[in-house]
């Protein structure tokens, strides 16, 4: 049997306006999504749903309202798909008292390999992450990090169609987030849909070739990463700009196409904000305007280009 | 970095572990992580307090047939019933709280597996430490004025074994359901264990103590006689035994469902 196949054309999963409350806090809303195979980045501010998403597309939680669909299938009911779904969750806690490998290898039982494989496999992963010398030491004796690449270790071991990865590269150094980055891919090239979560732009960015944002537990943007990258630019920049004469500069300023607003501090005459549609566009015309108006500047602050002025920007264009 | 043996795709594909090798993996792995000096110290003292306090009452030699009773009933029984809230709630509200239990039930393990095993192995630490109880105040009562007859303590190690795992089972239940439930579990003790099930039928039904008063003869107006013992006996025990399953039943419904 290949091990990643799955029906081509299918999506891997699909979430069909999907609502997920949790008494009177609504975690997920009106939420529609397919996934097909490859890296995919889950990105959204802390709060966004991105656990719940992955909670029910783990299946380990079930929708208020809505469907989500399995390679096209409802609900979790054929058993070779069982196999085929692999998570890591965002949290290290495990067994302390146990062993590395006791606690792999009895994962991996869990998961249904016999004994003798179970131990050969999770000695392989351990081996592949860097952790063959630390197999017999007692979970509660390694560091966040190495506890984190266990957890990996785990994620990775079994075939899966629908790999599930919360916060994967929390408390990796750089060699090892290039290294989980190769596993990630390995995976999506053999077929799998590998869905990574963060809170980290720059990091899904470096992953994934598809992004789903999530704000406040709506879908606010889902599709290639440069189609994303795209949105995101095009939206409203403010710029804190500190200078020798704000009023001058001003003037210069407001002959931009891209600049929309410009107000000048009411305390000074030397801080001015500067808002722009196209926040590429007034970077490039910035230096000739301060050129030309002949002043002198000392500090410029990119304000509302954080994650969550991002976020909430495009939240109130999908409203 | 060793990576030449090392393959994702070319894996052989798993297959299923049985229910009952699934359930013996959680209870030893629970088991094993449980049991440290670390973690049982409390327990351990608390088993040691109703042992000193035998001795203690040994030579003290009150004349009083019913002391020995009361002692058993309402001193040793709710220590064995504080270290199974302690380690019942910790079986699963843990895990929970941490949020390591989507792992652990995430298919195809099985989801039934985690709190059947975490049952076992609770009772068998509760039970585990009741029998340490048991044979510690019996050693210690022997040549005395309350020195045990056989099948008066063959009484009580049932009533602290059926007991343990009925607290074990209740104890887990509400570890799975309740974020707060050791202050659940402490107010189950006073206000249900030990104050309605005096006055109110429900309340005794669900009251372990009751059976476990009806097993060791000690209840209110009760004759002490060999008829009473074999008559009340299997009823008790069977009620302890269900009130255990009745809590694992809880814990199984929560991890079945939306148990993250």
């Amino acid at each position: 049997m290949p091990v990643f196949a799955h029906p081509p054309g299918r999506p891997v999963v699909a979430f069909q306006r999907v609502t997920r409350a949790f008494g009177s806090r609504v975690a997920l809303l009106d939420f529609t999504v397919e996934l097909q195979p490859g890296v995919v980045g889950l990105l959204g501010p802390n709060g966004a749903g991105k656990t719940t998403w992955l909670n029910l597309a783990a299946g380990l939680i079930s929708p208020s309202s809505g469907q989500v669909r399995w390679l096209g299938e409802l609900g979790r009911r054929d058993p070779g798909l069982d196999n085929r779904i692999n998570l890591c969750t965002d949290n290290d806690q495990m067994p302390r008292r146990l062993t590395v490998l006791q606690w792999l290898s009895g994962m991996l039982r869990l998961s249904g390999c016999p004994k003798s494989y179970a131990w050969q496999r999770a000695e392989q992963m351990l081996d592949r992450l860097g952790l063959d010398a630390k197999k017999d030491a007692k979970l509660e004796t390694l560091s966040r990090g190495q506890r984190q690449r266990v957890k990996l270790a785990q994620a990775f071991a079994l075939p899966a169609t629908l790999l599930l990865l919360d916060e994967p590269l929390n408390a990796l150094d750089p060699v090892w987030r290039r290294e989980v980055a190769a596993l990630m891919h390995e995976a999506a090239s053999a077929g799998a849909s590998v869905v990574v979560s963060s809170h980290i732009l720059e990091e899904v960015e470096a992953l994934a070739s598809h992004l789903v944002l999530l704000f406040k537990g709506r879908l606010v943007a889902a599709g290639h990463q440069e189609d994303i990258r795209d949105l995101l630019h095009n939206q409203a920049t403010l710029l804190k700009i500190s200078c020798s004469d704000a009023r001058a500069l001003a003037r210069e300023l407001l002959a931009l196409a891209p600049v929309t607003l410009v107000r000048v501090d009411s305390a000074g005459n030397d801080v001015l904000t500067v808002q722009a549609a196209d926040a590429e566009a007034l970077c490039r015309a910035l230096p000739q305007a301060v050129l030309a108006s002949g002043v002198a500047v000392s500090r410029v602050d990119t304000q509302g280009d954080d994650l969550v002025s991002l976020f909430a920007a495009l939240a109130a264009e999908v409203r | 970095m060793a990576t030449s043996s090392f393959s994702l795709t070319d894996v052989s594909w798993p297959g299923y572990l049985s229910m009952a090798s699934a359930i013996a993996l959680h209870t030893s792995q629970h088991l094993r992580n449980t049991l440290t000096l670390r973690r049982m110290w409390p327990y351990l003292l608390l088993v040691a307090l109703p042992i000193a306090a035998a001795a203690g009452l040994a030579r003290l030699s009150i004349d009083d047939s019913s002391t020995i009773g009361r002692f058993y009933q309402h001193f040793a029984m709710r220590a064995l019933a504080l270290c199974a809230l302690g380690l019942g709630v910790a079986a699963i509200r843990d895990d929970a709280e941490a949020g390591a239990l989507p792992l652990l039930l995430l298919k195809p393990r099985a989801p039934v597996a985690l709190p059947v095993g975490r049952l076992i192995a609770v009772a068998i630490l509760v039970c585990g430490l009741g029998a340490t109880m048991m044979a510690g105040t019996a050693g210690l009562m022997l040549g005395t004025l309350y020195s045990p007859d056989v099948g008066y303590m063959t009484r009580q190690v049932l009533a602290a074994l059926f007991g343990g795992f009925a607290y074990a089972g209740i104890f887990l239940g509400m570890g799975a359901v309740f974020k707060a439930a050791t202050g659940f579990g402490l107010g189950y003790l006073v206000a249900v264990d030990l104050l309605m099930a005096q006055w109110v039928d429900l309340a005794a039904k669900l009251s372990p103590s009751v059976y476990i008063g009806t097993l060791v003869q000690t209840l209110p107006g009760k004759e002490l006689t060999a008829a009473n013992t074999a008559a009340e006996m299997p009823g008790a025990l069977a009620g302890l035994v269900l009130l255990g399953l009745a809590g694992g039943g809880v814990a199984v419904w929560k991890c079945r469902g939306d148990g993250v």
